[in-house]
């Protein structure tokens, strides 16, 4: 019974870490039509920031919070400035705006690279100590991460749902003329979600150099495991990938305990093999419909 | 007293391909413009360049005085020029409700807002049934009433409607223009692109033919009626 109680926590606290990258990963997809290639930097450079404010300010770990989720909306917000911005609505955007970001990607860790080297960095904004429920040894980190991420994405999903300016978000991504009819400044749309999923990379960086260390290559893994949490959710299915972030985690992190932890990632992939294989448009989505 | 909108001698289109040559034409306030003319001749691309989708090549474009030749969409929405597009371009995955509040998205008063929508559920109450509906579920007629009612929400000074009868049966045709004969009777204003000009005769103050991108024949509804033979040589032989 432990063990089952020890994998729940594990996967929800690496859950966590997922659903922050692969929300906005997927609300990117799913407003601009683009997949962002630069996510994993977004999540290293929030790492990162983190780490530099707290060793030159030694600030405590909410604040150090506040400053991954303004470097992450930053990088976001750059991003659409100086590259998306130009891309958008030009032939082949899809692909080339994939290589672009890629490009970013690279250029932003080869920055990191050259100013804090390659030298892997223990990341200072963690708290020390845990407690023990019910046998179960809880770390306090743990439970700070899934709070932490908890109520952002709870933040994220009701600014979506409740308010005018998500419902322009998503009025946009379903349909840009129309919304631009309604009077919305498209363009300010897609920088406002290029930051709100900054943001939440931001967070995602942090978060996940305070279960490991802080290096420039960090983001990558997240990434692809952002990118198959998507896959199987269905692609811009923004909800979806939120819970499957969770599901995977927890089969994850199961898997890891019952088979062997290098076991975890490859059974990760195998299944969203089976779902593409079983339902091409993942498990949330819909089948495209062609419009003419 | 200057009309409401004001084209002189608007030049537009697509890259390579102009559709538009010289087309002048005046909405007063409280006017009823009707635009007829076969497919494919340039009804559409005017109100995409009045909205400001397609750039303007040449002319001029005035709205309550205004010069608008280069106005970016939202500017335009929000001068109150209000654009409903052909085959209503819905937000298929919102509700009834949240589509017509779309409409209201730059108006920040939340009474005001309200009160609109429940204008809008006056004059469609079928929507108001359907209200927490997903806009992909309604019917052709459904669909079209909540386009027309998110524009409204916008409370624009002119409504510029693209082929409401579009794909609709006749009688559903009919439930759509007795809501737009109330529009007309409140005074709202109205530019109307149709295909077929029989509901027109009545609804429109004045009738614009539209062929090949420009304007062929212009006159009163009266006029047009006493020369449907005109109407329909165009009409029909396209």
């Amino acid at each position: 019974m432990e063990f089952v109680i020890q994998i729940v926590m594990t996967g929800l606290t690496m859950g966590s870490m997922y659903a922050l990258a692969a929300v906005g990963l997927s609300l990117i997809y799913g407003t601009l039509g683009m997949f962002n290639m630069a996510h994993g930097l977004f999540m290293t450079f929030g790492g990162y920031m983190a780490y530099s404010a707290a060793t030159t300010f030694g600030i405590p770990l909410v604040l150090g919070i506040v400053v991954a989720m303004v470097a992450g909306a930053a990088i976001g917000m750059v991003t659409h400035l100086v590259i998306v911005r130009f891309m958008l609505g030009t032939p082949d955007f899809g692909t080339n705006v994939l290589v672009a970001t890629a490009g970013l990607g690279i250029v932003i860790e080869d920055l990191l690279l050259k100013t804090y080297g390659g030298y892997p960095y223990p990341q200072p904004l963690t708290v020390d100590g845990f407690t023990r429920v019910a046998g179960v040894t809880l770390t306090y980190q743990a439970m700070i991460i899934f709070v932490v991420a908890l109520v952002l994405i709870v933040g994220v999903a009701w600014l979506l749902k409740f308010t005018r300016f998500g419902r322009a978000i998503r009025a946009t991504a379903m349909n840009r003329e129309a919304a631009m009819l309604m009077g919305v400044k498209a363009d300010t749309v897609y920088l406002q979600v290029m930051a709100l999923a900054g943001m939440l990379a931001g967070v995602a960086g942090l978060m996940i150099s305070t279960q490991a260390t802080l290096s420039p290559q960090m983001g990558g893994d997240l990434l692809l495991k952002a990118f198959v949490i998507c896959v199987v959710a269905g692609l811009g299915n923004v909800w979806g990938a939120g819970l499957c972030a969770f599901v995977l985690a927890l089969l994850e992190a199961a898997i890891g305990f019952y088979v062997g932890v290098r076991f975890g990632f490859p059974a990760m992939l195998l299944l969203v093999i089976v779902v593409l294989i079983w339902r091409p448009q993942g498990l949330f989505g819909r089948e495209r419909v062609v419009r003419l | 007293m200057s009309a409401l909108l004001a084209c002189q001698g608007v030049v537009s289109g697509y890259l390579n391909r102009p559709v538009l040559h010289d087309v002048s034409l005046d909405v007063p306030d409280r006017g009823v413009v009707a635009l007829i003319g076969p497919n494919g001749h340039g009804k559409t691309t005017l109100l995409r360049t009045l909205s400001g989708f397609l750039p303007l090549r040449g002319g001029t474009i005035r709205f309550q005085g205004e010069e608008f030749n280069r106005a970016p969409v939202h500017a335009r929405v929000a001068s109150g020029l209000i654009h409903v597009p052909q085959g209503d371009q819905l937000f298929t995955e919102l509700s009834v409700e949240e589509n017509l509040l779309m409409g209201a998205h730059l108006c920040a008063d939340q009474h005001e807002v309200a009160q609109r929508l429940d204008e809008v559920f006056d004059l469609f109450p079928r929507l108001k049934e359907r209200r927490h509906q997903l806009a992909s579920s309604l019917s052709g007629g459904e669909r079209r009433m909540v386009g027309i009612g998110r524009g409204l929400m916008a409370n624009g000074r002119l409504l510029m409607l693209d082929e409401p009868s579009l794909g609709l049966a006749p009688l559903v045709i009919e439930q759509i223009y007795a809501a737009l004969d109330q529009l007309r009777a409140r005074g709202v204003s109205f530019l109307v692109v149709e295909e077929n000009p029989s509901r027109l005769l009545h609804f429109a103050t004045s009738l614009l033919l539209m062929d090949a991108g420009q304007i062929v024949w212009r006159g009163s509804s009266r006029e047009a009626r006493n020369s449907a033979d005109i109407l329909k040589t165009y009409l029909s032989g396209a």
